[in-house]
């Protein structure tokens, strides 16, 4: 029985570890196989004469499919970090671009007359370019691109879309029957808040791929969805709850559509404003997924990554920022 | 192939969504049964402070933001803050004063008052969206 040490490359998360001990531990001879993620690591004990060499060229046969890549020397980490002199300035340019939108006053409609769906449609589409892009499309973009990295097929977005907007519309026929019973609560709206920027900000920095403590530090939550999702690839009840949540995520446009389904009295009026403002946040939100599930899989990919962690980490700052001003622990950091 | 399906969704979206604010912005001839006619602009008086019967009265208008941001009043005297909204269905119709643990959604059109109690000098008051995007502040001296 011999132990031997090697370093694998191009491991971004929990289920890349599972996945590698177990394409090892199928081979014939391996009595065991672990994964050090923190370290980059995979340390093997094998009953064979084989020299180490040649396990490594026989296993990278089966990894680099995978994108992984294995070796006995620790690889430098220039390939690593090399795009990140060009995603930090695209990361930060649209960072800039959405904070210049915000002070354009471009966005800033008001609308008279009588409320229709109508009304909640052209606002959905207004809300998916203002300040709630920052929380509810920076959470998106995050989670599309940690998806993109885990599964094959976009259909897990396909249900993030259907549950939103399906959801938005049964939630806003229940608001319209239930009246106004229902408070919506700004500390927990906060709350919900700080708890989106978290995720984003430990994707984001899990995206960034530079330091590879995170790695080891995820949340339990994310880590949790994400091994949800790749078990049940082919089924669609976690992006499904994902879609709903962002029912009760914070966006000023939300809670003022779900206060307009409250007063409308009915299933069918509360119904039609929900869906047709989750409709018309639709293209933006369909643009950010599906985009990044397209970029994700380009010879751009780690370019992508890297700018999309850059910019989901300065919407979770910004998210977080302003829930707790918005609880009144610290002063508003600005003002769009 | 695939791919060109793709840039010309992605142009369709955009399309959409730059098309909307444009037709919004510039609808002249609305139809007000569709509900999405653009608020006219016009000046308001909010910002100023007015004093009438020892209340200092500050009305400020509540829509894609606050305006004005910044205010001072005089300390030692009641206040009354009038948030004005005129088509107003952004955050800042989710209106929260943080350090009087006052939350109330604004109605879309309307004025809704908040009396305050006589604040110190030097003290100040901050007025937020529920999401803490927008914000004001009020100065007192």
């Amino acid at each position: 029985m011999k132990t031997y040490k090697f370093h694998v490359s191009g491991m971004h998360c929990h289920s890349c570890k599972i996945l590698i001990e177990d394409y090892i531990k199928e081979q014939p001879d391996v009595f065991s196989a672990s994964v050090n993620l923190a370290k980059q690591t995979l340390m093997v004990e094998v009953e064979t004469q084989d020299l180490p060499e040649k396990l490594v060229a026989e296993w990278s046969k089966i990894l680099s499919p995978h994108k992984y890549h294995l070796s006995l020397e620790k690889q430098k980490g220039t390939s690593e970090v090399g795009p990140l002199v060009y995603a930090i300035p695209m990361g930060l340019a649209v960072l800039i671009l959405f904070f210049l939108l915000q002070k354009s006053g471009l966005i800033d409609l008001g609308f008279s007359g009588g409320f229709s769906p109508w009304t909640a449609f052209f606002i959905g589409i207004i809300a998916s370019l203002s300040s709630c892009l920052a929380v509810v499309g920076g959470l998106l973009l995050s989670l599309s691109a940690k998806l993109s990295q885990e599964v094959s097929t976009a259909r897990p977005l396909v249900f993030f879309h259907l549950g939103r907007i399906i959801s938005f519309a049964v939630l806003g026929g229940i608001l319209g029957v239930v009246g106004e019973v229902i408070a919506i609560n700004n500390s927990v709206m906060a709350v919900l808040g700080i708890i989106a920027a978290s995720v984003m900000l430990i994707l984001g920095i899990n995206l960034l791929n530079i330091f590879h403590f995170t790695k080891g530090l995820q949340l339990s939550l994310p880590r949790k969805i994400f091994d949800f999702l790749t078990k049940i690839e082919r089924g669609f009840f976690a992006p499904i709850i994902v879609g709903v949540a962002t029912f009760f995520l914070p966006c000023g446009f939300t809670q003022s559509m779900q206060f307009a389904s409250l007063s409308s009295g009915s299933f069918i009026g509360g119904s039609a404003i929900m869906g047709m403002f989750a409709l018309g946040t639709f293209p933006m939100l369909a643009l950010i997924s599906f985009g990044s599930f397209r970029f994700a899989h380009t010879k751009y990919a780690q370019l992508f990554f890297k700018t999309a962690g850059v910019v989901v980490i300065g919407f979770g700052l910004l998210s977080l920022s302003a829930s707790l001003a918005g609880l009144g622990i610290i002063k508003p950091l600005f003002n769009f | 192939m695939k791919d060109r399906y793709i840039i010309l969704s992605a142009i369709i979206g955009a399309g959409l969504i730059l098309g909307t604010l444009v037709y919004v912005k510039k609808n002249q001839n609305c139809d007000e049964s569709l509900g999405i006619c653009p608020v006219e602009e016009q000046v308001v008086d909010s910002g100023t402070v007015t004093e009438k019967d020892g209340v200092q009265v500050i009305r400020i208008l509540a829509r894609g933001g606050y305006s004005p941001r910044q205010i001072s009043a005089k300390a030692g005297i009641p206040v009354r803050i009038e948030m004005e909204t005129k088509g107003t269905y952004d955050c800042s119709s989710v209106f929260v004063i943080p350090s009087l643990k006052y939350q109330k959604r604004l109605p879309p059109t309307g004025i809704t008052t908040i009396d305050v109690p006589a604040q110190k000098s030097g003290s100040s008051l901050t007025g937020l969206c529920g999401m803490g995007m927008y914000s004001f502040e009020i100065e007192f001296n």
